[in-house]
């Protein structure tokens, strides 16, 4: 699906910006995101982590250059972005009590599959093969409202998974989960970076952010702090400076575990 | 019915038989609802009417009176049902209903006042016209009320404030009406109803429901893909902003060509959806046929009913559709009320 070539930045954005109802939300953010990573957005709560997501993913209007594949987003049709680009929203919200199965069909609507009863056979492997990524293939036939909140989190990740876009957007995917549903999630997201997408997710886990993420964009206020590898994001100045805490960092095997320790005064 | 629960795996087990049943049911409505009334005929004397030679009594009772009257209750008792799903679909609340939010309501006050105003006759196509632009109004300021994510409460209430101020308007209408004639014309379009209506009345309404029913058959797969909220369907690739200026208008267009030449027929959008939801599996794409035809079996069953009641005066159909219509919806209040709660922070 990766068509960028060249280990040039799949998704580019020059002095962006975003103001809602007047008021400046993203100010002058330039990024450059090669394919095949996993970036974690973090921040403080009303840093614009998601309005900036948001805007990356075309779903809110904003100024400045952005490029998905050195196209121009706002010039490619409205078919071609929602198959190039997936987004996942927070909250995991569904408001039809539609099988599992029907719900992660719908990533196969760009795709031109608008009845999930009847999938040709390509589309119908994709839909299995993200619902097997993700271990949700015997929840099939469930209704979506009596699964519980980590396996809704697997079910909407298989849906946007089943997009097989080569960029996926994900919005705090592990929110309000349990542990072992956390490390489920963003495992799957890493996953779906080695196999050459551009993983974007939001999140306030500093501790799975330091470990999973190839890199890190931290924001603070609309612009952005840092951005880089997590060991030279994740220094005591920014964490005091940005987030006001103190935290502890250890080296064990090769992998860093970061504890957000205490509020600075 | 086929087994419910037991959907496996693959291409999960659709209930095929549901759709040319309600077909069937609809056919079947349709040639008993020309076999009633005053002069009773059984299916096969309507059969035989309709290939009579032109003079014959019973052929004229079924082509001028009755078939008029079965087609506008296929015609709107479908275009009820549909726009009640649409509106469901992208406000994605199964209380989401044109009759609740004072569609058909502004729509009759806005027929009303250009008769009064003499600008229009009760068979011209002004009718119409001011009927849907009234809807369109309607509809409008309700969707623009709910907004992205607005609560059942505020939809209710505002819906509640919309017909209020619809239904005071015609009152003063009645109020200011020079003759009692005049004002009894006006208690019509409270009080929907198919009786006596001609192909006139046909050509009026049917054109414009056409129209809306295309309009909102075609936006299905996007419904369906709204399930997971605006912005994931945006990220889908559907526009938005571009399905509810649609759904609008095509639920304007029916509810205002129904209102204009049957008066106000309510609850039929709550009533159709509510019953074919579940054997559909909640899916609002593959609700929106079985609830058109549903609400044309409603509509002409209902039809048929008023027909049957011994009363000594006509009863109205919209009369009966309320009748069953209100305490409907006070049951979906009662089972909804958990979100209904929820919703009032929104």
């Amino acid at each position: 699906m990766t068509s960028a070539g060249k280990g040039s930045a799949i998704l580019e954005a020059r002095g962006l910006s975003v103001s809602l109802s007047g008021q400046p939300i993203v100010r002058d953010v330039s990024l450059a995101l090669p394919a095949g990573r996993l970036v974690m957005l973090i921040g403080p709560n009303g840093a614009g982590k998601t309005t900036l997501l948001r805007a990356l993913a075309g779903l809110v209007p904003s100024t400045g250059d952005l490029r998905l594949e050195g196209m121009p987003l706002a010039t490619l049709p409205r078919r071609t972005r929602a198959q190039r680009l997936a987004y996942l929203p927070q909250g995991h919200q569904v408001h039809w009590p539609l099988p599992v199965r029907d719900i992660v069909a719908l990533g196969r609507l760009p795709h031109g599959a608008d009845d999930p009863a009847r999938l040709d056979p390509r589309d119908s492997a994709i839909v299995k093969a993200a619902m097997a990524r993700t271990g949700t293939l015997d929840l099939a036939d469930r209704p979506v409202q009596q699964l519980s909140g980590g396996e809704r989190a697997r079910v909407m990740l298989a849906r946007v998974l089943a997009v097989e876009a080569p960029v996926l957007f994900a919005d705090e995917p592990t929110a309000s989960l349990d542990p072992r549903h956390q490390l489920g999630v963003m495992q799957d997201l890493k996953a779906e970076a080695k196999r050459g997408a551009l993983v974007i997710a939001v999140t306030h886990d500093l501790a799975l952010a330091a470990r999973l993420a190839d890199s890190v964009i931290l924001m603070a206020e609309g612009r952005i702090a840092a951005e880089g590898a997590p060991e030279a994001v994740f220094t005591s100045e920014n964490l005091a400076q940005v987030y006001g805490i103190r935290a502890i960092r250890q080296q064990i095997g090769g992998e860093t575990l970061l504890v957000p320790w205490e509020a600075l005064p | 019915m086929a087994g419910g629960d037991s959907a496996s795996i693959g291409t999960a087990e659709r209930r095929l038989w549901l759709v040319p049943a309600l077909a069937g049911l609809v056919v079947l409505l349709f040639v008993v609802s020309l076999g009633v009334g005053p002069v009773r005929l059984t299916p096969g004397e309507v059969i035989a009417a309709l290939f009579a030679d032109p003079a014959d009594g019973a052929r004229i009772i079924v082509m001028e009176i009755r078939l008029p009257r079965a087609i506008l209750a296929v015609a709107i008792g479908g275009i009820l049902a549909l726009g009640g799903a649409s509106l469901q679909g992208l406000l994605r609340n199964p209380l989401a209903e044109p009759s609740l939010f004072g569609a058909p309501q502004v729509a009759a006050l806005a027929a009303v006042t250009t008769i009064t105003l003499g600008f229009n006759d009760v068979l011209s196509w002004g009718l119409p016209v001011a009927a849907i632009l009234g809807a369109l109004n309607s509809v409008c300021l309700l969707v623009a009320i709910a907004g992205r994510d607005a609560g059942l409460l505020v939809l209710i209430l505002s819906g509640l404030a919309v017909s209020s101020l619809a239904g005071a308007g015609t009152v003063l209408a009645m109020n200011l009406a020079p003759n009692p004639f005049a004002a009894l014309e006006i208690a019509f379009w409270l009080l929907g109803s198919l009786e006596d209506r001609s192909m006139r009345h046909v050509t009026l309404a049917v054109p414009f429901i056409l129209v809306a029913t295309v309009l909102l058959y075609r936006q299905r797969s996007a419904f369906r893909a709204l399930t997971l909220g605006e912005d994931a369907a945006e990220s889908l690739g559907i526009d938005v902003a571009r399905l509810r200026l649609v759904v609008i208008l095509g639920v304007a267009l029916g509810v205002g060509a129904s209102v204009a030449v049957a008066g106000t027929i309510g609850f039929i959008g709550l009533v159709a959806p509510h019953l074919m939801r579940p054997l559909v599996g909640h899916d609002p794409a593959r609700l929106i046929v079985p609830s058109t035809l549903a609400g044309a079996a409603l509509l002409l069953a209902a039809d048929i009913a008023v027909r049957l009641i011994p009363a000594t005066s006509d009863i109205k159909v919209g009369v009966l559709t309320s009748i069953i219509g209100v305490p409907f919806f006070l049951y979906l209040i009662v089972r909804e009320r958990r979100s209904l709660a929820g919703g009032s922070a929104a």
